[in-house]
């Protein structure tokens, strides 16, 4: 227990000693939430289009109108012909492509109906699809204004009422924050500890320590505890930023999210003390500790891509990915008010994964001299 | 309290010790004992294992081969036991540099687990045996290297270890400083501490008790200073004073192989031979010309045996 609380106050001592890691921990979490948490959005706005006009009347306009009105798509360009329009798609310049038929007007006048085409740039799939979405909403709009539909078309149908639980004006920042604020603390974690033993090895502070009597596991939680403390500080900065600065709600218990926030932070801060053991020099482990982290915390984490759609071989990869737990339990505990009766197995994953990191960062200390 | 096993036999005895880093042996086969309370002496050109062998009787590394025995504990399976029961002080300064002496001192205080009372006792010891009571809350890393070398040793001392390993303790430290070290190191082996210390420093090995010659991981040589002086079938020292010494040097070294190992001590030239050679040298010298007062025997320094051990180690060594 002497040996645990001098490593620990050893430790603290070097870190406010040290005052860019002081400057690391106070700037970069609110640096990043600001960067990804506005420049990261999956809401599609201002869809760039094309419109090739062969009608020229006053229906035509009409329905480019209902298009522009929308706030949805804007009005890229009004081409003159339809080469212009697939030249505009292949150079990417537009997402959609509209061209209105000659005697659009007239048969829309006439009551008869018309045909309309769309063109859809495919090569970014997820905005094509949004788009698509967005323009059968403006033509069935135009349809039923424009279009005295037969009585005998309004059959009884099964109608469905929905009602969007946890995030129902479908905000994606309250969808999107709380990825934000794993991936910050994940990064944050794991560059904090990445230097805490490549360090020691670069002075030669190392050789001491392992010459002492020293067991590896007090080494460990000696280094890790004064992170935690700090972490701790910044999970409370960047979870300020969201409610304050983003409007997430908040509506589960603030005990319940320090208590979950430790055992994601053991991960974090687990994960850095390994690159440190493994790694030879400062820079490498630095660079190590910041691909690690990022890397897997936005791609196998569910925060972009769905873990049920990844193949099977990727989804059990997932399992010891800590921000994939992290992340459901933030989006528990903001938008559903949930706690620990419902999120207890993500804390066991991360109290499993917690296990294994540190000590993975334990045995590689050990032989680090070897 | 002290250990019976650390009571009683040898302090280190090693037997036919290896480390290989991949294809290359640090150390090959090597054995010999320290007997308790002694200064022992670890000599060698860089490279030669000395570093280490005492990372291995430390408990830092393991052998690869062979076994150690450390204060009666085996360096293989008991390395948490010898870790309590020694000192170490490493090649490189190995304190931290942004804590101050006192906060050192107070976390090697922690990690032996010193008691309250007994930890303040040691700690202003220390200090005071590093002369640095009046600069505890300075910061580590600016203090000259003298200072840090002694407070290293104030460490590595705080536990009060029956066996201390020094790691060339006075590498890069002004020769005041490495007088009033060596007497540090005398203090602390004449209170019954053993001591083993590596150095390419010669007049340093002169201080031990007895020293081992190390090459290229090979244990050439184990005897005292006096002893390794009057060895039989040593070759003899010779000294040549010439005002001529460059060009009697560059001659002598074409040499070599006829002749034997020369060195230079200042404008004097040392020349290890066997005697019977003495006569051709001083005929070759004078047909080049040079002039020379009488060639005077000299007892050898240490260093000139390492110089004849290292040379006839080369010879007998399988060079390729």
């Amino acid at each position: 227990m002497t040996r645990l609380r001098a490593i620990i106050i050893r430790e603290i001592i070097t870190v406010i000693r040290d005052k860019r890691a002081l400057l690391l921990v106070i700037f970069l979490p609110i640096m990043l939430m600001i960067v990804y948490g506005y420049g990261v959005t999956f809401d599609i706005r201002h869809v760039p289009m094309g419109v090739f006009d062969q009608s020229k009347s006053p229906k035509s306009r009409e329905l480019i109108s209902k298009f522009v009105s929308s706030e949805y798509f804007i009005l890229y360009d009004m081409a003159e012909s339809y080469g212009r329009l697939e030249d505009l798609l292949i150079r990417d310049e537009i997402t959609l492509g509209l061209v209105i038929p000659p005697s659009f007007g007239s048969q829309i006048k006439n009551q008869e109906g018309a045909v309309v085409q769309v063109l859809v740039n495919g090569s970014d799939a997820n905005t094509a699809n949004v788009a698509m979405g967005y323009q059968a909403a403006v033509f069935s709009d135009f349809t039923y204004e424009n279009l005295d539909l037969p009585d005998d078309l309004i059959v009884p149908s099964v109608e469905e009422k929905t009602r969007i639980w946890y995030n129902s004006e479908l905000k994606s920042s309250n969808f999107i924050v709380p990825g934000i604020i794993v991936i910050v603390m994940m990064l944050l974690g794991a560059i904090l500890t990445s230097n805490a033993i490549v360090k020691e090895k670069e002075t030669g502070t190392i050789e001491q320590i392992i010459a002492s009597p020293i067991k590896s596991w007090e080494y460990i939680l000696g280094k890790i505890t004064p992170y935690i403390i700090l972490s701790m500080f910044d999970v409370f900065l960047v979870v300020a930023a969201g409610y304050f600065v983003f409007q997430i709600p908040i509506r589960g218990s603030l005990v319940d999210l320090g208590l979950f926030s430790i055992l994601f932070l053991a991960n974090a801060l687990g994960i850095g003390l390994f690159v440190s053991a493994v790694s030879k020099t400062v820079v490498t482990s630095q660079l190590l500790a910041f691909m690690i982290s990022l890397l897997p915390s936005i791609l196998l984490s569910g925060f972009i891509f769905p873990i049920s759609s990844m193949p099977v071989a990727i989804q059990a990869v997932t399992h010891i990915v800590p921000a994939r737990y992290f992340l459901t339990i933030l989006r528990g505990i903001f938008l559903k008010g949930v706690g620990i009766e419902t999120l207890w197995p993500q804390a066991l994953f991360l109290i499993a994964n917690s296990l294994f990191f540190l000590g993975m960062a334990a045995t590689k200390f050990k032989k680090s001299l070897d | 309290m002290p250990d019976d096993r650390v009571l009683s036999g040898p302090a280190v005895s090693v037997t036919n010790l290896t480390k290989r880093f991949g294809d290359f042996t640090a150390v090959d086969d090597i054995g010999f004992d320290v007997c308790r309370g002694e200064v022992f002496g670890f000599l060698g050109p860089n490279g030669a294992g000395k570093s280490t062998t005492i990372r291995m009787l430390c408990g830092i590394i393991k052998p690869t081969s062979g076994e150690g025995v450390v204060g009666g504990y085996s360096i293989r399976k008991d390395s948490d036991r010898i870790k309590l029961n020694t000192g170490y002080m490493s090649q490189k300064f190995s304190l931290y540099r942004d804590l101050t002496p006192y906060e050192n001192l107070e976390f090697y205080s922690g990690v032996y687990g010193l008691p309250g009372n007994r930890r303040r006792e040691r700690i202003s010891w220390a200090l005071d045996m590093a002369g640095l009571t009046n600069r505890k809350d300075d910061q580590t890393g600016d203090l000259p290297v003298g200072f840090q070398q002694r407070l290293a040793l104030g460490a590595a001392v705080l536990h009060e270890p029956s066996i201390l390993f020094l790691d060339e303790p006075t590498a890069g430290v002004d020769p005041l400083s490495r007088r009033s070290f060596w007497d540090l190191i005398h203090k602390l082996s004449s209170s019954g501490v053993t001591v083993f210390v590596t150095t390419h420093y010669m007049d340093e090995a002169e201080h031990c008790d007895r020293i081992a010659f190390i090459d290229k991981g090979k244990l050439i040589k184990l005897n005292s200073p006096s002893a390794l002086k009057k060895e039989e079938g040593m070759e003899r020292v010779y000294e040549l004073v010439t005002d001529n010494w460059r060009t009697a040097f560059d001659l002598l070294r074409k040499k070599r192989d006829r002749f034997g190992a020369i060195s230079l001590f200042g404008t004097n030239i040392h020349l290890n031979l066997q005697p019977e050679k003495l006569a051709a040298v001083t005929s070759y010298l004078k047909s080049e010309g040079v002039e020379f007062s009488p060639i005077n025997e000299i007892a050898p320094s240490l260093e000139d045996i390492f110089v004849s051990l290292l040379r006839s180690d080369d010879e007998t060594g399988d060079r390729t």
